[in-house]
């Protein structure tokens, strides 16, 4: 049985250090980490979108997460998988220190302040949203698209640092 | 293309289409018989179609237009929503398209979620890179390269030009303005049509273009323009490993690209390269660990 046990640990253990940093909170809305995985258990706490969390375990729809918080400990519950996405993978591994100052920084993620685009209601898109769900996804990853404007004062500051030409 | 420049050219001097058509009987044809007159009227006559087919599409349109595309791009690849990469891409990209052609448009700029080595311009400034692109180029000259090339696609309005040269397009110009006012299913299907010019892929001499222009936006942003050719040398790379496979259908081959920008150079108002790469920012800002850390 001990046996058996140790030979789980070793599948398992692999799977689990590359879930660390690799998925964060949808952008869509935040989500509600909760005691058990049902959606009637205790919300410990409100995750914001765009947060980095580390996952634990997968239960169907459920997912067991670790998250940081201000004062320092992390926090574990349970999300609803829908609510959680995949990270973006650089080609080399991110060092522990980059991903722990990343998670920090990510709470406090945001599009540029004052950048945000009014979206115009443009009727072709409209007519996209009746077709299902997954053009409604695709309308909205543009509206998220369109509010990412960087200004000028910030492509001057990357401009400057890049010793590119003004 | 020379046949359409001709016909245009005639057109400014005589003003109109029907003193075009005298003047190129009497003038251009006349010393060598009827023949040559011939020619000219069937010239003119080709060149005032192919003009009143040509339906004029607005910024704003092409923006609307570009929107419904970008939609269906994300609808077939999704999209990778890390802010950190995204704005940094923004960052990259507004730079860039401040110094193109086009500089008045808002351009939008994010990652789809596929390792597949590829990019995509949508009308109207919407510009994607895959997370297999992203992974493949080694600093920041190389990603400006990637992403100059596909700005040239929307300055230089291949897919518009796609579009308006399409049987779609045959509709009539007031048709084509209600399209776009009151949208509707007609406007879905210039979605349609602009969007599988993007997937089957813009003529080969449009990606030529794309890359000649790419090496003028990066030598007037201060990137070291050769990393086109490292860019297009990795492409080879990959697609020899089987890792671009819809960019090996949709664009010529890396090796006929460099020969033709090799010898486009040539005639290019280029400065010397400035050698400026920015390896440790392109690291620092999509969190790539240095080797030697």
């Amino acid at each position: 049985m001990r046996t058996l046990a140790m030979l789980f640990a070793l599948v398992l253990l692999p799977g689990l250090t590359a879930s660390a940093g690799e998925y964060y909170i949808g952008p869509r809305a935040g989500a509600d980490l909760l005691q058990a995985p049902r959606s009637s258990a205790v919300v410990i706490q409100h995750l914001p979108r765009l947060m980095d969390v580390t996952v634990l375990k997968k239960r169907r729809s459920w997912w067991k997460v670790e998250v940081s918080t201000d004062h320092g400990s992390p926090v574990t519950g349970w999300i609803s998988a829908g609510a959680i996405r995949k990270q973006y993978q650089p080609k080399h591994t991110a060092s522990t220190l980059a991903s722990s100052i990343s998670s920090f920084f990510s709470m406090f993620r945001r599009p540029p302040t004052g950048q945000q685009t009014a979206v115009l209601g443009v009727r072709g898109l409209e007519d996209e949203a009746k077709l299902g769900k997954a053009n409604k996804v695709s309308i909205n990853a543009v509206k998220w698209m369109e509010g990412l404007r960087v200004g000028n004062a910030e492509v001057s500051k990357f401009v400057r640092e890049g010793d590119l030409n003004p | 293309m020379i046949r359409v420049s001709f016909i245009l050219l005639i057109l400014l001097v005589c003003g109109s289409p029907a003193l075009a058509f005298n003047f190129s009987i009497g003038g251009l044809g006349g010393g060598n018989g009827d023949r040559n007159s011939a020619i000219d009227i069937r010239r003119i006559q080709q060149g005032l179609r192919l003009i009143s087919t040509l339906i004029p599409i607005s910024d704003r349109d092409e923006i609307k237009l570009g929107r419904g595309v970008a939609a269906r791009v994300i609808n077939r690849f999704g999209i990778d929503y890390n802010f950190g990469a995204t704005y940094y891409l923004n960052l990259l990209g507004t730079t860039i398209a401040q110094r193109s052609d086009r500089p008045g448009l808002p351009y939008h700029f994010a990652v789809l979620d596929t390792d597949d080595v590829n990019a995509y311009a949508c009308p109207g400034g919407f510009v994607f890179i895959t997370r297999g692109a992203l992974n493949m180029v080694q600093d920041e000259a190389e990603l400006a390269a990637i992403l100059s090339h596909e700005i040239a696609h929307v300055t230089e309005r291949h897919i518009i030009k796609a579009l308006q040269h399409s049987q779609m397009m045959k509709i009539g110009a007031q048709m084509a303005a209600d399209a776009f006012t009151n949208g509707g299913p007609l406007f879905d299907k210039m979605i349609n049509v602009a969007t599988d010019s993007l997937f089957k892929g813009l003529k080969k001499g449009d990606e030529y273009n794309a890359d000649q222009k790419a090496v003028v936006y990066l030598d007037r942003t201060g990137y070291d323009y050769p990393a086109m050719f490292d860019v297009l040398n990795l492409l080879n790379q990959r697609r020899k490993a089987g890792q671009a496979k819809v960019l090996s259908k949709t664009h010529p081959s890396p090796a006929s690209r460099i020969s033709k920008l090799r010898k486009a150079m040539r005639k290019l108002p280029l400065d010397r390269p400035t050698g400026i790469r920015l390896r440790a920012r392109f690291d620092q800002r999509l969190q790539i660990k240095k080797s030697s850390s």
